[in-house]
């Protein structure tokens, strides 16, 4: 082996003769006393809340409290090489992130820096932590959904890109592997996803990446972990720096992203304690007084965009995000109802938007000049997942309620379901979800509405039959109904269904065919049912993907085969 | 360096404010600046002083006797009175805090503006009013120099007026020029390129 000498020393004398000194201008201050990640520093007089300073060991930090003489500052990093009178220097800057395609598919920690050892990342990209939510007229609302793959929420909880779902439970009852089933679902897909890991185990976190890896998800999937061993600090910014990420592809890229938060309770916790030693007032629960909008601001940024569009001219090139080129009517918002444009600038972006476009463009004399764009860098979304840690699942405890009141919906985990066998351990009766509705699948809509009146039902009844009375046929009927149904909603980690499988099984299910099997063979049944399909009857399930929705056309086909199906499933059993 | 609180700074602005004007009126207060200065040093210099001065354990009555014996005819009387005020109110331990405010003060009211000056070697004179030009122009206002002469900086010059410090030494540079080879150094370990050659 021998070095290269003379490339590397020209590549030294390369960059000592691109060196230009100049004198070092910065404001700086002097750090009074630190200690537990916070410093106070001496000086700094123009400092502003918020802004990034940086310490003489290379560590940075975040300016917190303006005082009379001083300014509080949160250490993002080794608290433990900075000692008093250390020179602190301002920035004038926010904290900010590295964003882009070079972070898909790696491990960073809050501030974008690498931890998977893959070496830097290379990317001219950055957005700010904090970053105001959208207002009102760049929105629309929740109408596409996002598949979890799991058969219990896509059904019954459904979750619209752009909407905020909360995942709570207490420990050990499988919160993050609905996290990430919904990750692995996304396969194939067009969601870029972002999986923040606050306060958790490395180990944990570890696991997680690597089962990401094992299933081909880290393709598409940013994880940033601020770990347990992580000061304070880093696990309060890590969220933001998630949610940060993930604006890049909705505001750059149009692109559909979910952000899943493992948990919003360690981010309390830390929060909690950084507000503490910055001598912030402890308010209920010792968490200062503004927790609750620590959670808002974060969920807020969730967001489904608005989808734009413009009559432009035909040579107009289909990646144009330029606003400008839209052909604007010319009776502007005077124009009749049904060719008004949205805004002053001839844009289309409310709902009904681009059947009012294309009716515009019809009736233009000289339409063959022009055509419907849609602009590619609208109609992205974030949806979040916020996971919370219940203690001995008490809901009503300061931060559970906070986020409960700030999300769209919960999924509510339980230890009972989970350790009876039932998993996904999801409570159907107080799961729910305020907005998915609009985006749910018809096909699937349509039978989810049987599929809770029957399990409701089973929850009734399950109360009387443990008292070991005698039933009546219907009320057994109804028992044996529900027992299968729950059954049939059991799922194995890391095996999403797709949404036609999900509708077909469903579909079995609440139309009674599981009701004379055996408990134990429902699971059974369903996959060679679906096998079935798959590979004699494709054409129903291309169908149902074409459709969108359940005709009582399709209802029959379905019947029928699961018909056939199962007298050839129970016929083969007794021939056994 | 600074080490005082902020509550000390708002309570010994007070006196500090009130020593100010007084000396003024008299038409001292440049040479009370330099004796609170020297005041500073002597407590630097001796503990036992500072100690002294600061312990709740002593009686106001026992120490007033002792500044009378200490200070009396050694200084101006209106430091001592002011000395004397401060024990009084068993303000005492704030003579450093008070000192402080009455340097920024005094600055403030005659338009002065301290510039810490840090070089490797002792300041020539023709650099001294240099160096005076140059802050008076960054801050329109006249420069105050308080020189230390620092063998770590190797070369060139530190000034650092107020908040603001503008670094031209050499050591800084050379800082400087360390990052951007080791930031290029990992760049092209990562960009592949092979630097060593196989074989012998």
């Amino acid at each position: 082996m021998k070095i290269k000498v003379d490339e590397i020393s020209s590549v030294i004398a390369e960059e000592i003769q691109q060196y230009r000194s100049e004198v070092d201008v910065a404001e700086v201050g002097k750090v009074l006393e630190v200690g537990d990640g916070i410093a106070r520093v001496y000086g700094l007089k123009n400092a502003m809340a918020l802004e990034r300073v940086d310490f003489q060991n290379g560590a940075s930090g975040q300016v917190f409290n303006l005082e009379e003489n001083s300014v509080g500052v949160v250490i993002l990093g080794d608290y433990l090489g900075i000692k008093e009178g250390d020179e602190v220097r301002r920035s004038g800057e926010l904290l900010s992130v590295p964003c882009g395609d070079a972070m898909v598919g790696r491990v960073v920690d809050p501030l974008g820096r690498p931890l998977d050892g893959k070496g830097a990342i290379e990317t001219p990209h950055r957005r700010p932590l904090e970053f105001k939510a959208p207002g009102i007229a760049e929105r629309q609302p929740v109408n596409q959904p996002l598949q979890t793959g799991l058969k219990a929420i896509d059904s019954m909880i459904p979750i619209g890109r752009g909407q905020r779902e909360l995942i709570i439970g207490d420990r050990k009852t499988g919160k993050t592997a609905i996290a990430l089933d919904t990750i692995v679902n996304q396969k194939g897909g067009d969601v870029i996803c972002i999986y923040v890991a606050v306060g958790q185990k490395e180990s944990t976190v570890a696991g997680v990446v690597d089962k990401l890896t094992e299933t081909g998800a880290m393709d598409y999937t940013i994880v940033v972990s601020a770990s347990a061993s992580e000061p304070a600090p880093l696990q309060y910014i890590a969220p933001y720096a998630g949610a940060a990420m993930a604006e890049y592809f909705m505001y750059q890229d149009g692109r559909a992203t979910v952000c899943i938060y493992d948990d919003l309770s360690k981010q309390a916790h830390a929060y909690r304690q950084l507000s503490l030693l910055l001598r912030r007032p402890p308010g209920r629960e010792a968490y200062p007084g503004d927790v609750f909008y620590l959670h808002s601001r974060l969920l807020e940024r969730s967001v489904k965009l608005r989808d734009e569009y413009a009559v432009v001219p035909k040579e107009t090139p289909e990646d144009c995000v330029d606003r400008n080129v839209a052909h604007k009517h010319p009776e502007g918002l005077k124009a009749p109802k049904e060719h008004r444009p949205d805004d002053i600038h001839g844009l289309y972006h409310r709902p009904g938007g681009f059947d009012r476009g294309t009716a515009w463009l019809e009736s233009l004399p000289d339409k063959d000049r022009y055509r419907l764009h849609r602009f590619p860098d609208s109609g992205g979304s974030l949806t979040a997942l916020p996971i919370i840690e219940t203690l001995e699942g008490e809901v009503a405890a300061y931060i559970p309620t906070n986020v409960i009141s700030i999300t769209d919906g919960q999924i509510y985990l339980e230890p009972d379901l989970f350790f009876a066998g039932v998993r996904p351990a999801v409570n159907v009766g107080i799961s729910v979800s305020r907005v998915g509705g609009n985006a749910q699948r018809k096909a699937m809509k349509k039978i989810a509405g049987s599929l809770r009146l029957d399990l409701a039902a089973f929850r009734e009844l399950e109360a009387f039959a443990q008292l070991g009375t005698d039933l009546d046929v219907a009320t057994q009927r109804q028992l044996d109904r529900g027992r299968r149904i729950v059954e049939l909603l059991k799922q194995p980690q890391y095996q999403p269904y797709n949404v036609n499988d999900q509708v077909i099984s469903i579909f079995a299910g609440t139309k009674g065919y599981l009701d004379d099997l055996a408990e134990n063979r429902v699971l059974e049944f369903e996959t060679a049912l679906l096998q079935h399909v798959r590979e004699r009857h494709a054409e129903v399930l291309k169908e149902l993907d074409e459709k969108d929705a359940l005709t009582d056309d399709l209802a029959e086909k379905i019947t029928k085969i699961v018909e056939e199906f199962k007298v050839s499933f129970t016929g083969s059993e007794n021939t056994e | 360096m600074p080490s005082v609180s902020d509550k000390e700074i708002t309570v010994a602005r007070v006196y500090s404010n009130a020593m100010l004007r007084l000396a003024e009126a008299k038409g001292e207060a440049d040479s009370l600046f330099e004796e609170m200065d020297q005041l500073v040093s002597l407590l630097d210099a001796h503990e036992d002083l500072d100690g002294f001065l600061a312990s709740p354990m002593i009686d106001p009555e026992v120490r007033k006797v002792s500044l009378e014996k200490l200070f009396r005819g050694k200084a101006s009387d209106l430091l001592v009175d002011s000395l004397q005020i401060l024990n009084e109110k068993e303000r005492l331990d704030l003579i450093r805090a008070v000192a402080q405010t009455y340097r920024l003060d005094h600055a403030e009211m005659r338009g002065w503006v301290d510039a810490h000056v840090r070089t490797a070697v002792p300041l020539s004179d023709g650099l001294r009013t240099q160096l005076e030009e140059v802050v008076s122009k960054r801050t329109g206002r006249r420069g105050r120099l308080e020189e230390a002469v620092d063998e770590s900086l190797l070369g060139g010059v530190v000034v650092q007026i107020g908040d603001e410090k503008l670094d031209a030494s050499v050591t800084t540079k050379l800082q400087r020029l360390g990052e951007l080879l080791s930031e290029r150094g990992s760049r092209e370990v990562y960009s592949g390129k092979d630097y060593v050659e196989a074989g012998e």
